[in-house]
C-alpha cells in the first residue's frame, strides 16, 4: 500500500459491510478504515484527516445524517468528499437539501463495484489530480 | 278630478274575512278577558268563538300547559312582543292529549277612534298551525344530525385507514431498507468473484460462498419471514 495512498473512512452499521468495503478498498490500493459508531467516526477523524468518506445516511443508534452534520460542524473536516452510500433513500427525500452538500455524491445500496469506484475516482480527483487510480486492476 | 276616500268597510265584513284566514285570532283586554275571537277551524279546544268572549286568559291557556298566559300577562303590561316560532301545546283534557304546534304572536294593541282617543288596549293573540312544517323540520333535523354522526364516523374510520397506510409504508420502507443492507455484501462478493477476483485472491470459493454470501440471504430470507410476523400497526388492533 503506498504511503500516499489516499484514506477512506467509511462509516455503516454493519459490519459484515465494514468488513466488505475494508477488503475491497485496501486490496484497489487504498488506505481504508471502518468505523460503526460515532465515537469511532470521532477518534479516526482525530487521528487523521481522511481524503474521503463513505458514510450510509442511517445508522442505528445515530439519527439520519448525524455522520455528515458532525464531518461538517468541524472547519477540519468540513468539505470532505462524500458518498453516501445507503438503502434508505426514503431518508434523502426527506432531506432533498443534503444533495447540496459540495463535493458529495450518492450510490444506492446494493451498488455495483464499478459505480462506486468511479464515484471514489471523481471525488478524489478534486483534490488529487495527478493522482492516477492506485491500482491498475480496478476499472472505471 | 277629486280624489274620492272609500268608505270604511263594514266590521261584519272584516269578521267574515277574519274567520276565513288561515289563523286563530283571540283578542284580550287588559284584564286578560277574551274579547274576540276568530277561529281558523271554527273551534279551538273544542269551545266556539263565541264561548271564548267573556272567558278568562287562564281558563283558555291554563299554566300547567305552557307560559303563553305569562307572555299575555307580560303584553297586556309592558307592550313588550313575544314570538314563538314554533310553539308547541299540549291540551291535557280527560280524553286523550291534543298536541297542537303554533307559531304565536303575541302583542299588545291599541286601537283610537276617529278623534284620536284612546278606544281599546287590549292584547291581540294569533295561532298559526304550523304542526307539519315543525314536523318536517324537526324530521330534517333529526336526519341532518344522523348524517352529521355519519360523517363523523367516516372521517374517524379514514383517518384510522391513513394513519395505517402511512404505518404500512413506514414498515415497507424500512424492510426495503434492511434488504438492501443486507445484498450488499452477498451482492459485493459476488461481484469480487466475477469481476474482481484478485481481491479475493487465497480464499477458496466454497469458504467465500458460506461465509460471506449464503449468511446475508439467510438473513434476508429472516427479515421478510419478521415483517410478515410483525404485530400489525396500532391502528389496526
Amino acid at each position: 500500500m503506498a504511503a500516499h495512498a489516499p484514506l477512506v473512512l467509511v462509516v455503516d452499521g454493519s459490519p459484515q459491510i465494514l468488513e466488505f468495503m475494508v477488503l475491497l478498498l485496501t486490496a484497489e490500493g487504498y488506505q481504508a478504515c471502518a468505523a460503526e459508531t460515532l465515537e469511532q467516526v470521532e477518534h479516526t477523524l482525530d487521528a487523521r484527516r481522511p481524503d474521503l468518506v463513505i458514510a450510509d445516511v442511517s445508522v442505528p443508534g445515530l439519527r439520519p445524517f448525524m455522520v455528515v452534520d458532525h464531518l461538517d460542524a468541524v472547519p477540519r473536516t468540513r468539505g470532505i468528499p462524500l458518498i453516501l452510500c445507503t438503502a434508505a433513500l426514503h431518508e434523502l427525500r426527506r432531506e432533498p437539501h443534503r444533495l447540496r452538500r459540495p463535493r458529495t455524491e450518492v450510490l444506492r445500496k446494493p451498488f455495483d463495484l464499478d459505480q462506486l469506484f468511479l464515484c471514489v475516482d471523481r471525488l478524489l480527483a478534486i483534490d488529487h489530480p495527478t493522482v492516477a487510480p492506485p491500482n491498475p486492476h480496478h476499472t472505471c | 278630478m277629486v280624489a274620492v276616500t272609500p268608505s270604511p268597510l263594514p266590521s261584519s265584513l272584516l269578521d267574515a274575512l277574519l274567520r276565513m284566514a288561515p289563523l286563530d285570532v283571540l283578542l284580550f283586554d287588559t284584564d286578560l278577558v277574551c274579547r274576540y275571537a276568530a277561529l281558523a277551524e271554527g273551534s279551538l279546544f273544542g269551545r266556539t268563538p263565541d264561548q271564548f268572549i267573556g272567558r278568562p286568559a287562564a281558563e283558555i291557556f291554563p299554566p300547567a300547559n305552557g307560559d303563553l298566559r305569562t307572555a299575555l300577562t307580560l303584553a297586556a303590561e309592558s307592550a313588550a312582543v313575544y314570538n314563538y316560532r314554533p310553539y308547541r301545546y299540549t291540551l291535557t283534557t280527560p280524553e286523550p292529549q291534543t298536541f297542537f304546534c303554533w307559531s304565536v304572536r303575541i302583542e299588545a294593541v291599541s286601537l283610537a277612534d276617529y278623534r284620536g282617543r284612546e278606544e281599546f288596549r287590549g292584547v291581540l293573540v294569533t295561532l298559526a298551525d304550523v304542526q307539519d312544517l315543525a314536523d318536517d323540520n324537526d324530521r330534517m333535523t333529526r336526519e341532518v344530525d344522523r348524517l352529521q354522526r355519519e360523517v363523523s364516523q367516516l372521517r374517524q374510520q379514514m383517518v384510522a385507514a391513513e394513519r395505517r397506510e402511512a404505518a404500512h409504508r413506514e414498515s415497507r420502507l424500512d424492510l426495503r431498507s434492511v434488504v438492501g443492507n443486507l445484498l450488499t455484501p452477498a451482492m459485493g462478493y459476488l461481484q469480487l468473484l466475477s469481476r474482481r477476483p484478485h481481491v479475493l485472491r487465497g480464499q477458496p470459493l466454497a469458504q467465500t460462498i458460506e461465509e460471506k454470501i449464503l449468511p446475508e440471504l439467510r438473513r434476508i430470507v429472516e427479515a421478510m419471514a419478521d415483517d410478515d410476523q410483525a404485530p400489525p400497526p396500532i391502528g389496526d388492533r
